[in-house]
């Protein structure tokens, strides 16, 4: 790495795993000016979207038909995060976390806040709705994670811990179903579990990995949430074990895939998602002309599924993909909201759509069969194999413990 | 710790071989490219915006100046870059680390807290190193543990021993942003310390410009040029529209003028 070139990581193209592809349906634009989008959620009510402009805007998720803004938060809007139907909640660097009945019209249903306003940046809810956890930016010499009794009518913070990072908080995570188990990732290359069982930040520290490099986005993975996935401000990928906190594998500089002879150019990770019905790790990262790619994520290797092309014009800076249904949504700092699905017969009668399937389709799909039988029964071989490889995972971790 | 199968492997052999994926399912395995091409840096592909020439002379300039002024310490040579046409509010962070392939800070202090035989190695090598008891010893004292953050200017730790930290000190090294990097028993450590004294950080807040050290006046012109071409190109890549968002780039060393590069 001696002039600041990532060394080329080896890719393989493997369309297989995302069929029938996704094309482009719809694009829509968040509003006039020079807006960001920054954050996309959706259900099947509706398609919720942060921007730059400190609004956020409700959608009908299929037609773009705008329902709702709402209009609080007076600085940047960190995140957001549906919960349920019907509930919304969204973090700022104004120091709150609003809490929003999507049903009704009005303003936030509950504001939780920070006392001396403090920048933040992330949070979450854990599994038994009981704890709302937010992390702040670096103020003077702290960065905190505040936390709340989401069950009371009031805001007040029930405690703080101060001495775990020492840099902005970019990340909170609880696991997914312990409800005492939180994950907290920051700039200062830390990833930090804790239980919160005696609410003591020295005793509930378990365990630190030190991923080196200033974190952008982490999350569990896994069926049993056993693994933990780590993407950095300079686009390096890693995984760790969450029991023991040891690193699986060191991805390095995620833009060495960039390949043009696959059509592949990637130059920023935008996040890692985790599909339980496969059991697969996929990595959604986009390119700086509005490309996004979605990759598989092996233990060791990486493989691109799909080139989705047309739909946006600058950095992608979300993207909410539901892969069950198959509809993903993307937005971007070219103020575009995007649709993407795989129904066959819409994308057939837009022509904005055919366009861009017809660009997204590299020289490499050709070779792969394509009639709908080869395709159904590639996707059965994969679940089978699937299915052999966890029977063996299983038995090899019951011999785990029995040592 | 890579022994354990995870679920979303390939098979064994693919896992050992990064560029082959064994297909079960028995079709061809797709076609894969080995080596992609130099030209996916588009970033490198247009023109370089500064000459090597003119950075050479300019690190001429600066040695010359602290030459002319000589100091009874070493001064720090850093690189400063003004941006422009990106706004922190709204535009992706601007954070990170890149590793230099000369030492700027040599004088960077390393101890590591080592299992037996890293302590034995830190000994051979007249490296700083704390047992497992030495760290037992400190009680968990706050006081003690700070003291011991401040000791150093960064960590190394034995794989086996990380695990123990958050039991043995708490979060005692966190808030010194002391966190120590974990070393394996195949890794060199002195090299291991070499490398945190190579790699420097830079993040960008709320203004539009930002320093890093790249060196010192003792390094000689092609160490310094070395440093400083690899930080400007890995920085320019991290930026959306490359060299577009660099308005200024300065060198200087700390008690002189700087110096124009770009």
């Amino acid at each position: 790495m001696n002039d600041g070139i990532p060394p080329p990581i080896p890719i393989t193209f493997e369309p297989r795993l995302i069929q029938p592809p996704l094309a482009l349906k719809q694009t829509s634009a968040f509003s006039h000016g020079d807006i960001y989008i920054f954050d996309i959620v959706a259900n099947s009510s509706n398609m919720i979207v942060s921007a730059s402009n400190h609004e956020i805007k409700l959608y009908n998720p299929a037609t773009f038909a705008i329902k709702n803004i709402l209009k609080f938060h007076t600085d940047t809007i960190t995140q957001i995060k549906a919960h349920g139907e019907n509930i919304l909640m969204s973090s700022s660097k104004d120091g709150s976390v609003a809490v929003w009945d999507l049903r009704t019209d009005a303003g936030p249903v509950q504001v939780f806040k920070t006392p001396a306003k403090d920048p933040l940046l992330s949070f979450d809810l854990n599994s038994s709705e009981q704890i709302l956890a937010a992390g702040t930016e670096l103020v003077e010499y702290d960065a905190n994670i505040h936390f709340f009794d989401a069950r009371s009518n009031t805001s007040a913070i029930v405690k703080t811990y101060s001495e775990s990072h020492s840099d902005d908080i970019t990340n909170i995570k609880f696991h997914p179903t312990n409800p005492a188990r939180l994950m907290t990732g920051s700039v200062d290359g830390l990833i930090c579990q804790f239980d919160l069982t005696d609410m003591d930040e020295e005793e509930g520290l378990m365990v630190v990995s030190n991923t080196g490099a200033s974190i952008n986005k982490i999350g569990y993975f896994g069926p049993n949430a056993e693994y933990i996935y780590s993407l950095s401000h300079m686009e390096t990928l890693s995984l760790w074990n969450s029991e023991d906190a040891d690193a699986i594998h060191q991805f390095g500089d995620i833009r060495g895939v960039s390949n043009p002879a696959m059509g592949l150019t990637l130059d920023y990770g935008i996040d890692c998602q985790y599909e339980p019905e496969s059991g697969r790790l996929y990595l959604v990262a986009g390119s700086n002309e509005g490309n996004i790619n979605i990759l598989h994520v092996k233990a060791d290797s990486l493989q691109l599924c799909q080139v989705l092309s047309g739909g946006h014009s600058e950095i992608v800076r979300s993207t909410f993909w539901d892969s069950k249904r198959g509809i993903l949504y993307s937005g971007g700092e070219d103020a575009k909201l995007g649709l993407w699905n795989s129904d066959p017969i819409t994308t057939a009668s837009s022509p904005l759509a055919a366009t861009a399937s017809a660009r997204h389709s590299s020289p490499l799909q050709l070779k792969v069969k394509s009639s709908l039988f080869e395709r159904v029964m590639g996707h059965i071989l994969c679940l089978i194999e699937l299915r052999a490889k966890y029977t063996y995972l299983l038995f090899f971790f019951d011999t785990l413990s029995i040592v | 710790m890579t022994e354990a199968l995870s679920l979303w492997e390939s098979t064994p052999a693919a896992r050992r071989s990064n560029t082959t994926y064994q297909d079960s399912t028995g079709s061809d395995p797709p076609p894969q490219l080995e080596t992609p091409s130099p030209a996916y840096h588009r970033h490198l592909a247009r023109p370089v915006k500064i000459q090597v020439s003119a950075v050479r002379e300019s690190v001429r300039q600066v040695k010359q100046q602290s030459e002319e002024k000589k100091r009874n310490f070493v001064e720090t040579v850093e690189l400063q870059i003004g941006l422009k046409n990106y706004d922190p509010q709204r535009d992706k962070r601007f954070s990170g680390s890149v590793r230099l392939p000369n030492i700027p800070r040599p004088k960077m202090s390393v101890c590591i807290l080592g299992d037996a035989l890293h302590c034995d190695q830190a000994k051979e090598i007249s490296m700083e190193y704390q047992s497992v008891d030495d760290l037992k010893k400190l009680n968990k004292n706050k006081k003690q543990i700070k003291k011991l953050a401040k000791k150093y200017d960064a960590f190394l730790a034995s794989e086996a021993l990380i695990k123990q930290i958050p039991r043995l000190l708490g979060p005692g090294l966190h808030k010194a942003g002391k966190f120590p990097t974990p070393v394996t028993h195949a890794d060199n450590i002195g090299e291991k310390a070499d490398e945190i004294r190579a790699t420097i950080k830079f993040q960008l807040k709320k203004v539009l410009c930002l320093g890093v050290a790249v060196g010192h006046v003792d390094m000689t012109e092609d160490e310094l040029l070395a440093n400083i071409m690899m930080s400007v190109n890995f920085l320019v890549s991290l930026l959306k529209k490359h060299w577009q968002n660099v308005k200024t780039l300065f060198i200087k060393s700390s008690m002189n003028k700087p110096v124009r590069l770009y």
